[in-house]
């Protein structure tokens, strides 16, 4: 099958799944018990303007209509208006999402970085110290509430032995100059080594809460395929021609761990994108995950179902991607 | 819970063939369930402990000697610290001080032997609150896993069997939940609905269902036209009773590995909405919620407060997970 045609078919699988998806935030805010006009004004406002709310939003009208609407909002580039800030709310992503997609990266890259190497040397030796190791830190990396462990560390890192800075956010001292919004790479361009270094000091904890955690499964299913691998018969072949070990590992086997284990890890990010709540909240982070949690115990509500919306389409979109990448380094997937 | 049967092995029997299932161990099965729901619903609607004593007495009774691995002659470590826990859960709370009781002049004592877990910024026992604590994460965890089950396992044999339009209509439902990250969907819901503890179990059940349809889904496939299935058809039986009696069982043992799975997934989803503000109301004894608590002592140097309701939640998650390696490698 050829390149165009497989991306035609994952686009039209990619607006399935992305409808699915606004379905569902659909349901929550319109069918769900509960007057969504309430929780968009608060219970403070006053007759008019809940009246306003209710006309603007059309919850006096026929379910199929109000879908209607609400999908012609979302085309628009909609998402709401957050009570709270009194900014729309893409406004106010567009402040946020750069933090969260930082910290996401980092924390994706320091997973990957210790869990596959990690998996594959465990895999190779059986019972040997490595491989009781990883039993263990994949045991406590899956059982370990996120939350908790970066208290743990801020407890261990901040207050005992002063590594640390304090959990505050992205950055203590000056700001670099907005090009992506990641301040790491901000700061980069523009050649500010203090302000990298305050960046990275303040990215650290957090990114490693996430990377224990999200590294965890990614070092079982590493070491999984790594041993179903070694044991299949094509390496056995070519133990059996005397190829070296070194060999067999680089050439032989690892290829074809490296495909699955990096479709895994692409799911760990698109669930990152999402899935930084937790720690974004622990650490004071300013990206989405902390802005849906203060905006919902503010009772301000659009922000959390557009933070739950836009969680969903990166998973999708991230998905996507890594399957177009997928076909085109595999040739078992273009029969 | 046939974690507790010793023989709970051999579920890889060929595909496309049914496995004899030998009546003791289904009736152990049977019963070891019948006393989790007790149990679960025991633990969730009764406040005044009678049916407890009950259900203590005959769990103890019951899964005694499922601790003990009589072919290796050792104890399984995992098996007797859920024990611990559940037992912990249904009488522990007999043997503690209040845990809802304020003391002023003791607030934030550390650990000691007399307060072993020290005290909070009211002068509650932390150790009485973990231990009560226990209650509710368990409880909610189970019943959450327990209604996903009730409903997931159904509906993905019934994809299988309906096939067609039914099944690809329920795969992209189920998809498009599941690229939602648990988490912020369960925020979603509950800041829709709003937070209270059966609203809370049914929130982390609906967004576990996907799971369990996919899981049975996948295990049902295989063997929805095998043999035994064409020749229950053939001797006429109901297709409902094919589904469940013929079907169903052979897909137990998946399903319960990732029970034991998803009850500790279910008790961390609890524990980080409370810890955000929006599990259960705050003077309630619960683990994520005493986390929250504690994080604001640690700017004094007060790690305790945090650190054993962590305790308490970890080791719970870590217990139930290898559980569930248990009775996926079936021993």
């Amino acid at each position: 099958m050829p390149l165009a045609i497989y991306i035609a078919r994952r686009l039209v699988f990619l607006v399935v799944a992305l409808f699915g998806v606004s379905l569902i935030t659909f349901v929550i805010t319109r069918v769900l018990p509960g007057n969504p006009a309430y929780l968009i004004v608060g219970v403070q406002a006053d007759e008019s303007t809940l009246e306003a709310v209710i006309e603007r939003l059309g919850i006096d009208r026929p379910i199929m209509e109000q879908y209607g609407h609400y999908m012609r909002q979302l085309f628009s580039g909609d998402l709401g208006d957050s009570w709270r800030t009194k900014n729309p709310v893409t406004t106010d992503f567009a402040v946020r999402w750069p933090a969260t997609i930082e910290l996401a990266s980092a924390a994706a890259i320091l997973s990957v970085a210790w869990s596959v190497p990690f998996g594959i040397i465990s895999a190779l030796r059986r019972r040997s110290l490595s491989d009781r190791l990883a039993n263990v830190a994949s045991g406590l990396g899956v059982s370990i509430p996120e939350f908790w462990l970066g208290i743990i560390l801020i407890l261990v890192f901040f207050f005992h032995l002063g590594i640390a800075p304090a959990p505050i956010g992205r950055s203590l001292g000056t700001v670099p100059p907005d090009v992506t919004g990641l301040y790491t790479l901000d700061s980069l361009i523009a050649g500010d080594w203090g302000a990298l270094r305050s960046a990275l000091a303040q990215l650290a904890l957090p990114a490693i809460t996430l990377a224990i955690t999200t590294g965890a499964p990614l070092l079982r299913v590493t070491r999984g395929f790594m041993r179903e691998t070694m044991a299949s018969h094509h390496i056995r072949s070519a133990r059996a021609l005397g190829v070296p070990e070194r060999s067999i590992v680089l050439r032989h086997a690892l290829p074809n761990v490296l495909l699955p284990v990096s479709t895994m890890a692409a799911m760990m990010y698109g669930y990152l994108l999402g899935g930084t709540v937790l720690v974004e909240f622990v650490f004071a982070w300013p990206g989405i995950g902390k802005y849906a949690i203060d905006s919902i115990n503010a009772s301000d509500y659009a922000p959390v179902l557009a933070a739950v919306l836009l969680s969903a389409c990166s998973y999708i979109i991230v998905y996507l991607i890594m399957d177009i990448l997928h076909f085109i380094i595999d040739p078992r997937t273009r029969t | 819970m046939s974690v507790v049967s010793p023989r709970a092995s051999g579920s890889s029997a060929p595909v496309g063939r049914r496995r004899l299932i030998d009546s003791a161990r289904s009736s152990r099965l049977v019963v070891a369930v019948a006393t989790a729901v007790i149990l679960v619903v025991a633990l969730v609607w009764d406040p005044d402990w009678r049916a407890l004593r009950v259900v203590v007495s005959v769990l103890a009774i019951l899964v005694a000697p499922a601790v003990w691995d009589s072919q290796r002659r050792v104890i399984r470590p995992a098996v007797a610290v859920m024990l611990a826990l559940i037992l912990m859960a249904l009488i522990g709370p007999l043997f503690t001080r209040d845990p809802l009781m304020l003391s002023v002049g003791e607030s934030l004592t550390g650990p000691s032997g007399d307060l072993w877990f020290g005290t909070d910024q009211f002068g509650r026992d932390i150790f009485a609150r973990v231990i009560h604590g226990a209650r509710l994460d368990l409880g909610v965890g189970f019943s959450a896993a327990a209604l996903a089950v009730i409903v997931g396992m159904p509906l993905g044999a019934l994809a299988v069997f309906r096939g067609g339009l039914f099944d690809s209509v329920l795969l992209r439902i189920s998809e498009a939940f599941q690229s939602f990250p648990t988490l912020l969907l369960a925020l979603g819901i509950v800041a829709a609905v709003g937070p209270s503890i059966p609203i809370l179990i049914f929130i982390i059940a609906i967004v576990n269902v996907p799971v369990y349809l996919r899981l049975t889904r996948s295990a049902v496939a295989p063997i929805v036209n095998a043999d035994f299935v064409l020749a229950a058809r053939c001797a006429g039986q109901r297709e409902l009773t094919i589904l469940f009696r013929h079907i169903l069982p052979n897909v137990r043992q998946v399903v319960l590995a990732q029970f034991s799975v998803n009850v500790a997934w279910a008790i961390q989803i609890l524990a980080a909405l409370s810890f955000v503000g929006l599990g259960v109301p705050v003077p309630t004894p619960e683990w994520g919620a005493m986390v929250r608590e504690g994080y604001e002592q640690l700017v004094y140097g007060r790690w305790w407060v945090s650190v054993f309701p962590g305790v308490a939640i970890l080791t719970t998650i870590l217990t139930l997970n290898q559980l569930s390696d248990r009775v996926r490698h079936g021993t």
